[in-house]
This record gives structure tokens, sequence and C-alpha cells, in this order.
């Protein structure tokens, strides 16, 4: 009982640490290749730039009929504090994430690609303008202007991960998969509950890694950038205006 | 998995009947279809088809031509197909690839998996390729639980050697350490028994397990060091379908003590015991980790045989059931129902307790239970379970929880009343985190009873690992 205990609570000091982690991601050749924020028409507007989204595993899958979807993780973040006189330092803090999906599909009877997004839809004849298409994602407004504060200096994160359902009907199968009874590995004790994983397992949680991260870019950061004070009280009034 | 044979699309064609049909008639009906068949069939041969995006949508499905396996792996391709869900002649979906590679990388048999496709011969036929890389030694594996008997448990040392003839089989053995047992254990699962109908279980174990004795406040400690092996088969088809058997060959060596020795006499013996046992379970859960709808329910009977093949005798009825459903914002509302009946003759490490933080939350382990165990128990478990915050696969990571719970524990001969049961009530909060699985905490609140005296010894808090049921 001792011995537990002492091993639980050295697990448990362990715990907080794994849930500091950060996921490094980048287990595929995925990547996001260009972040551009652009602010117009009184809104943050942002295009996304994906890049190699296809390894030779995947874009045989798809060529046999099957579909992929690239999911884009989006992250607007803030800087409260002033540029240091080195030039570094920021502290940035999320204040706004948003996810978006795009899907690219193979029509092995007809030979045409055709690619999803919201509100489109685009039929190719090739895939490199099907891949093309399919990589970029262009977000019109992802915050208000009068919601970003002046002086303050921002940046976008975005993060690629390409998948064969929907996020949507990814995490359903996840709960569902997870929630299915596995007698081989969970044992229904009697009352209770048992599971169990190995060192890969406990090294991935560990070190805050998800299995869910194959076919996942890392995060690729904007330039920074910061809204005058001027830009911010124009988009206020005509805010206010439109109110 | 939802095979279906390549099927060919079949007309039926109908006439309606005015009047009387003459046999020349007939015959001239007879050559005008054939005719009209002949240019249908030249008509779609030298016509080129719809022009592009004027087609009608076709519901047309990929279907398995083939699964391939590479990675030169020991495992049978129809190891592979069970647990991948599909097999030639299957039709195949997006999702079925990556649930595919779950299921198979939750086997654990292997170092690494890859699911992916290739086009097949022909248009629409689809080579699932499975990449895998297979263990060659015993792997390490951490494990945690929590079980009514058990407590909660963790297995810091076991070492695994699953699939070892690529059948499917597991082999693993484990050293654990928890609340109420420290042991180890060899064991050993057939999954496919009869070409599987059933699976069966082997676990050759030893053991030393604490039985608390509540003597007027005051805990005495009686520790049972258990060896033995136990069979079990379960039925996984067919009219029989959750049955299951077991056979329990134990030897018990009972803790001596000069304060246990007057209270418990000899049920302190060393004994040996033999039980058979059949029963059956159910489980229409939604989630095994949080369950919002559904049943879990199991009952069994068990015969303790004497003579040449054990020491004591008696005989056992055991029912236990588990209802959840889903209220309004993702809470959900649990109820679980235990009644347990052993006869006199069981000694006290076969009988019932009650008190602990998975049975009645306001006493101590085992702190409502008379000297010696009890033979009959009926226990009622309640909570509202609101979660709050972040969800993840296996559930919610926090969960907040009201409970309200019931139950009574009798010795041979006692008659069970309304009266005797104990009730306790609280407030819980369970948070998931990593490595450990759920970390529970639970704060019993004194309950006025229906004479108006408060419970002042209601309080208790545990702080604990695993769901109560």
């Amino acid at each position: 009982m001792a011995l537990a205990l002492i091993i639980l609570l050295a697990l448990g000091a362990l715990a907080p640490v794994a849930g500091r982690a950060e996921a490094d991601g980048a287990e595929g050749g995925l990547r996001v290749a260009a972040v551009t924020p652009a602010l117009s028409s009184g809104a943050l507007s942002v295009e996304v730039e994906c890049a190699d989204l296809f390894s030779p595993k995947s874009l045989s899958t798809l060529q046999s009929g099957l579909s992929g979807v690239l999911r884009l993780e989006l992250r607007l973040q803030r800087s409260g504090a002033a540029r240091t006189l080195l030039g570094g330092g920021h502290q940035f803090e999320t204040v706004r994430e948003t996810e978006l999906a795009q899907s690219i599909s193979y029509d092995v009877w007809n030979e045409r690609y055709t690619v999803r997004g919201p509100g489109r839809e685009e039929v190719f004849g090739d895939l490199a303008s099907a891949e093309a298409a399919v990589a970029r994602f262009a977000v019109d407004r992802l915050v208000s202007g009068d919601e970003l504060e002046a002086g303050a200096f921002y940046r976008i994160n975005a993060r690629a991960q390409l998948l064969p359902v929907s996020p949507e009907q990814g995490q359903r199968l996840a709960a569902w998969l997870h929630g299915q009874t596995r007698p081989d590995r969970e044992q229904e004790l009697a009352g209770g509950h048992r599971a169990g994983f190995g060192v890969g397992g406990l090294l991935s949680v560990l070190r805050g890694r998800s299995p869910n991260a194959r076919d996942r870019s890392e995060w690729c950061a904007s330039e920074e950038f910061a809204v005058s004070a001027e830009a911010v009280l124009q988009w206020r009034a005509a805010g206010e205006q439109g109110d | 998995m939802h095979r279906h044979p390549f099927r060919i699309p079949r007309f039926t064609l109908s006439a309606r009947h005015g009047g009387p049909v003459s046999p020349g008639s007939a015959t001239r009906a007879l050559a005008a279809l054939a005719l009209a068949a002949l240019a249908l069939a030249a008509l779609t041969l030298v016509w080129p088809g719809p022009a592009h995006g004027l087609d009608k949508p076709v519901a047309r499905q990929l279907v398995v031509e083939q699964i391939e396996l590479t990675g030169e792996p020991r495992t049978r391709l129809e190891v592979v197909e069970r647990y991948l869900g599909l097999a030639a002649g299957s039709t195949l979906l997006s999702a079925d690839l990556l649930t595919g590679r779950q299921r198979l990388e939750e086997t654990g048999f292997y170092k690494s998996v890859d699911v992916y496709a290739r086009p097949g011969s022909e248009k629409g036929l689809v080579v699932v390729v499975v990449e895998l890389e297979e263990h060659t030694q015993p792997q390490y594996r951490f494990q945690g639980g929590h079980g009514r008997l058990d407590g909660w448990f963790i297995v810091p040392v076991s070492f695994v050697y699953d699939n070892p003839w690529g059948r499917g089989h597991r082999l693993d053995w484990q050293w654990y350490v928890g609340s109420h047992a420290d042991g180890t254990k060899l064991h050993y699962q057939h999954p496919r028994l009869f070409g599987g109908a059933a699976s069966l279980d082997v676990d050759l174990f030893s053991e030393s397990r604490s039985f608390p004795q509540w003597v007027q406040g005051k805990r005495v400690r009686e520790r049972v060091d258990i060896g033995g092996l136990h069979f079990r088969l379960a039925v996984q088809r067919g009219r029989l379908h959750n049955m299951f058997a077991e056979v329990r060959m134990q030897t018990y060596e009972p803790g001596r003590s000069d304060e246990v020795e007057p209270l418990l006499g000899r049920d302190l013996d060393e004994a040996d015991v033999m039980v058979v046992c059949a029963g059956r379970r159910r489980d229409t859960r939604d989630h095994t980790g949080y369950p919002t709808r559904g049943f879990w329910g199991q009952v069994k009977v068990e015969q303790a045989l004497s003579g040449s093949a054990g020491d004591v005798a008696f005989a056992r009825l055991d029912a236990e059931g588990r209802w959840y459903r889903l209220l309004e914002n993702r809470n959900v509302a649990a109820v679980r129902l235990h009644a347990g009946l052993v006869t006199k003759d069981a000694p006290f490490y076969e009988r019932y307790y009650l008190g602990g933080p998975y049975s009645m939350r306001k006493f101590e382990r085992a702190e409502a239970t008379p000297v010696g165990w009890g033979t009959r128990t009926l226990q009622i478990q309640s909570e509202l379970r609101l979660p709050f915050g972040r969800e993840e696969a296996a559930g919610p990571v926090n969960t907040g929880v009201l409970f309200y719970d019931v139950g009574g524990i009798w010795l041979p001969g006692e008659v069970p009343l309304p009266a005797d049961l104990e009730h306790d009530m609280g407030v819980g909060y369970r948070r998931r985190v990593p490595v450990l699985g759920v970390l529970r905490l639970d704060l019993s609140l004194p309950v006025v009873p229906t004479d108006g005296d408060t419970d002042w010894d209601g309080f208790h808090l545990w702080l604990t690992l695993g769901r109560t049921f």
C-alpha cells in the first residue's frame, strides 16, 4: 500500500509536466508554407498556403477513390508586452482560435478531382490543380477590426493536418472507438475497469505528443503586425454607425 | 464487416393487359420488344454518354479487392482482417482505413501500423495495404485501474508478449500494487476458441489481500495470502452470447494474530477453495470510459465444491446493474444496483463488505460491515454527473458530481429491513489526467435522517482513482 502510494505520487508529479509539454508534430511532409494576414474593409483576413500535401501513401489512397480532408487550425495571438530593445521576448497569448476544413476526392470512374470547402465546390481534371486549390485557405473575416487592440502586436499561427475524414467525423469516430469495449486490452473488473499502455504510449503522454499527430504539420507563424489607434477608432465608429 | 457479393443490377418488366391476347399478337409484341432492346443496346454502344456535368450522381461504391500485408508480419491475415473490419468484397469508405488502423494499433501487437489504399485491378476496386512492424520481444507496459473488490491499483511492471504465434493470443505477466491487494499474475488469453465462438482466459496468480474487520469502531487489519488458478470461458456469439463460465481453484492463507483469532475462528485455517461459476453479462453502454446512456449488468451464480475438490462449500448469487441516462447539457444520471447473497458457510474472504470509496462513501473501507463480513448485501448508488470544460475522446476532462448512496449488509439469520439501510450523500469532482486516468475527489456530507438528528459522522473525504461505476 505504501509502495503503491509512492509510485502514485511519483506519477502524479509527472502528470502536470506532461500536461505542459508542447506537441511537436511534424510527423509527415505536410507543411504550412505561408500565413499572410491583411487588414481590409474593417476586418482581419488571412490567407494560408499549405505545401507537400500528399505523401506517396496518402496520394495512393486518394487515387484509389478515397477522400482526404485538409484541416487547418488558426490561432490569432496577441502580445501585451512592448517590444524589448533586443528585439525579442514577446509573450503571445491566443485570443481567437478557429478551424477550417477542405476536402479533396477523386472520382475513379470519371477521372476527375473535386475540392470542397466552405461555400465552394470545384472540379479539376488534374491532380496539380486540385492540390493547389485544396492547399489554399482564405478567411475573409478572422476577427472584426474593432476587436483588435491598438498598439498591440499580433500574429497568426497555423497548423494543417491531412485526415481521411472530416474533423467532426474524426472526433465522433475517436469517441466511438474509445468507447468500444475492448475485452482484450481493457478488462472489465468486478465493478471496475483496467487499462494500460506501453513505454511508447507513456513517452508520448509525457512528451505531450498526440497519437493523432500523423500527417500533421508544425505550427507556422505569420509576420507580427500591429494596428494603429486611428484605424481601430475608425472601425469602431463605422461599426457603431452600422448598428 | 459489410461484405457483399459483386451484384449485377436486375430489371423486371411488367405489362398491363387490357384484354385477351392472341398467340400471334403475343409473338409480335415479343418481336417488337426484342427489336427495341437491340436498338437500345446499339444506341448505348455508339452514344458517348451524357455531357460533362449533366450526368446524375450514381451511387457507386468502392469495394476491397484484396487485403495486402507488408512488413513480413507473423500475424495471420484472418487476424488482421478481424481487427481491420475489412476483407475482400467489403465496401470501403475513407473512415474504414482510420478505424481499422486505430483498432490494429490498440491491439498492442505491433511497433507500428499503417493502413492505406492503392487502386485495384479495375475501377472501383481497391487494394488495402496494411503495413505492420511486429514486436519481437516482450514489451514493458504500465497499467492501472480500479474495481469494487480490488480498490484502485497500479501495475508498475508488466511484460506483455502478445500474439506470439501470429494468431492473436495474449500472454503477459504483471506485478501490481494497490489499495486492497498486492501480487503477481501470469495471464494467457485465447481470443477465438471454437472458431471464434468463445474466448478463454487463464490466470495464475499469487497475492496478499486486505480484509479489514471493524470491532467497536476500531479497525483490525487482516491480510490473506491467496494463490491459485482462474479459468474463464466467455461466449462471444450465438444463442449463448454474453454467457460466461468460470472455475477458480484457490488456496487461502489468512494471517493469524491475537486480535483476529477470537473474531474469525476457523475461518483463519488454511483452505483450498474450488468454485465453479456461470453467469451472463449485458452491455449496451455507448462508451466504456464515460457512459452517457445504456446499461451494464451481470448476474452470476457460484458453487464452491467440497470433498476432494475443496475444504469449504458455499453457494452465491450475485447481481449488478448500472443504468446511464443522458440529460440536458451533457449531464448524465447514473445508478448502480448491487445485490448479493452467499450462504453462511462462506468464509469471511468470500463474503461482502459495506463502506469505502467504491461503496458507501461516508464510511472507511468495510467500516459498516459486521465482523466476519456479511452474507447478504444491497447497495444502490446514484450520481448526477455534470461535465464541464474540454471534452476528449475518452470523455470530459472535468466532471462535477452529486451523489446519494443507500446500502445495507446483513449476517446469516438477520432479516433485512429498510431501517437497516445506511444513507450517504455528497459532492465530488473528477479530473481526467495523463498517465493516471481519472482522479476522483468525493466529499461525503452528513445526512439528516427522518428522526431529524444530523449524522455528523457523515463527513468523509476520498481522494482516489477511477469512477465509482
